[in-house]
């Protein structure tokens, strides 16, 4: 392992995150790993890395690395304007960063997270089969000024590539997320399940990797909110007694009392991961085989991506700086 | 069923949750379709024979039920009708039942307290209390395996560390092991302090 970063800030919130740990739900652990799990795997898929390898999550902006060696990185997800001593990087493609030089994201344009992908990995304790922070678990910390982020010291087998435009994400602002309902569905009246699946929905502040609060339209109950505690995965949608739904997320508790009207289909989860509160969202129901039929997409799409991938220049800045 | 569907080790099958009400399945779809797990959970549930589940383990937890850590004992007590003796001799004394391990960091969900102890849940939850803290609510007993927010009443604390994420499983406890949250002195709960419960039996 090399020392390959030192966090000059560490901005609003920056994780190390993978696929997360799948398989624990019995022991009370949250499954974590990144937000938008397809921005991570296309990064690692960039720099040769296998897509469970484990990269920074950055959310919204003012995170500041130096460079400590030259290395190979992709940025993908959410656009933060970054720049390497004050030059624009490209982002969807790898780029290699030179030894001495700072990375800066300066300010959210597009999206609410990027991912940062390291030749290697970025190292961190696995713990549980993951290297995903998940901090009220125990389970790390967000990085913080002044650490030194490591990586395998490997040397790329594949060249500098760059995603062809079209599969890059548009990340809009207003979304239409595809649920499946239940499980507690019928906990609702028929009024409340037409207000879910017809109004919109904003995204309040009070929204975490754990959860999304949003508000609007009261959904209304039958009778009570509460169940006895039952299993939630990330993409539960609750709805407590005060009828404003919470969508759960990557790092959400592994039991809950309240009832579960519908829950978001996987690849959904990735869009929602890059709403900011303030963003509104409106729920469509598909059935379970539509469900796995877009997963089905989704993976095709991910492996149509690996053939498809432009060989391109990865010396950065392109141009030579010239006294 | 979960024990059945975990011996068999089926590929596609990703998390299995049992809770109270149900068991949480999550599989890979394309790995393994629906069609075919749902054929496979029948084929065990018709299967199944009323074997009962396997006995559980029991605990003793040494357990402090002096200040600062008795914060809602004289609340239980008045909601009872009890002392505050008698709230700390009943709950100590009772043997109580894991159901089932959830929520963040392995928090055991724990049952079986006698009618006289149900108090209702604070109004208002504590924002934060330390780990190891043990209180009631409602029939519920709870046992913070981290720092937590909550609105149980809290009537004690044991010092043992009962969610240590770098083992594996992370909590000494499962569904159907048997706990008892046993009195003892400050000092000897202390000197418990960070060990890993181990089962008496």
């Amino acid at each position: 392992m090399t020392d390959t970063f030192r966090v000059k800030t560490p901005g609003v919130l920056t994780t190390i995150q993978d696929l997360g740990r799948t398989g624990y739900g019995q022991y009370g652990i949250p499954v974590s790993g990144a937000m938008d799990r397809f921005s991570l795997r296309i990064a690692n898929l960039l720099v040769g890395n296998p897509p469970e390898a484990a990269g920074l999550e950055i959310t919204l902006y003012g995170l500041k690395l130096e460079i400590l060696r030259s290395v190979r990185v992709a940025i993908t997800g959410a656009d933060m304007g970054p720049v390497v001593d004050g030059s624009p990087l490209p982002m969807w493609q790898t780029v290699v960063l030179p030894a001495g030089s700072t990375l800066v994201f300066k300010q959210i344009r597009r999206g609410a997270r990027a991912y940062l992908a390291v030749e290697g990995g970025i190292d961190a304790p696995c713990c549980l089969g993951s290297r995903s922070i998940h901090q009220k678990a125990l389970l790390g910390r967000p990085i913080g000024k002044g650490d030194i982020l490591r990586t395998a010291s490997v040397s790329m087998q594949t060249g500098s590539r760059r995603l062809p435009e079209s599969y890059i994400p548009e990340f809009p602002k207003e979304l239409c997320i595809r649920v499946i309902m239940g499980p507690q569905d019928d906990y609702f009246t028929r009024e409340g399940i037409d207000t879910f699946l017809s109004e919109p929905y904003t995204i309040t502040p009070d929204s975490d990797r754990q959860g999304y609060r949003l508000k609007g339209p009261i959904i209304t109950h039958r009778s009570g909110a509460d169940i006895i505690s039952d299993a939630i995965l990330p993409g539960s949608v609750q709805v407590p007694g005060n009828g404003q739904p919470i969508i759960m997320m990557v790092d959400a508790q592994t039991t809950g009392g309240y009832t579960k009207i519908a829950c978001v289909i996987g690849p959904d989860i990735d869009l929602l991961a890059q709403l900011l509160p303030g963003r509104k969202v409106r729920f469509q129901k598909v059935s379970v085989q539509q469900a796995h039929e877009i997963l089905r997409q989704r993976e095709a799409c991910v492996e149509a991506i690996t053939h498809s991938l432009i060989p391109c220049e990865s010396v950065f800045p392109a141009t030579p700086f010239q006294p | 069923m979960a024990g059945e569907l975990a011996e068999r080790k089926i590929a596609g099958v990703l998390n299995l949750v049992p809770t109270y009400r149900s068991l949480l399945i999550e599989y890979d779809p394309i790995a393994l379709p629906i069609s075919r797990l749902e054929t496979l959970v029948d084929e065990i549930e018709e299967n199944l024979t009323e074997k009962s589940p396997p006995p559980g383990r029991y605990f003793e937890l040494p357990t402090y039920y002096g200040p600062p850590y008795d914060f809602d004992t004289q609340r239980i007590a008045d909601h009872n009708g009890l002392t505050t003796e008698d709230v700390v001799r009943i709950f100590s004394e009772t043997t109580l039942l894991v159901y089932m391990i959830g929520f963040l960091a392995a928090l055991p969900y724990i049952g079986g307290l006698p009618d006289c102890l149900h108090t209702p849940r604070l109004s208002s939850p504590r924002l934060k209390l330390p780990s190891g803290v043990v209180g009631l609510g409602g029939q519920q007993v709870a046992f913070a395996p981290v720092e937590l927010p909550s609105g149980f009443n809290y009537i004690g604390r044991c010092f043992q560390k009962i969610y240590d994420p770098g083992r594996f499983p992370p909590t000494p406890f499962a569904p159907g092991d048997r706990l008892r949250f046993v009195s003892v002195s400050q000092p000897e709960a202390q000197a418990h302090q960070g060990e890993f419960p181990k089962p008496l039996g």
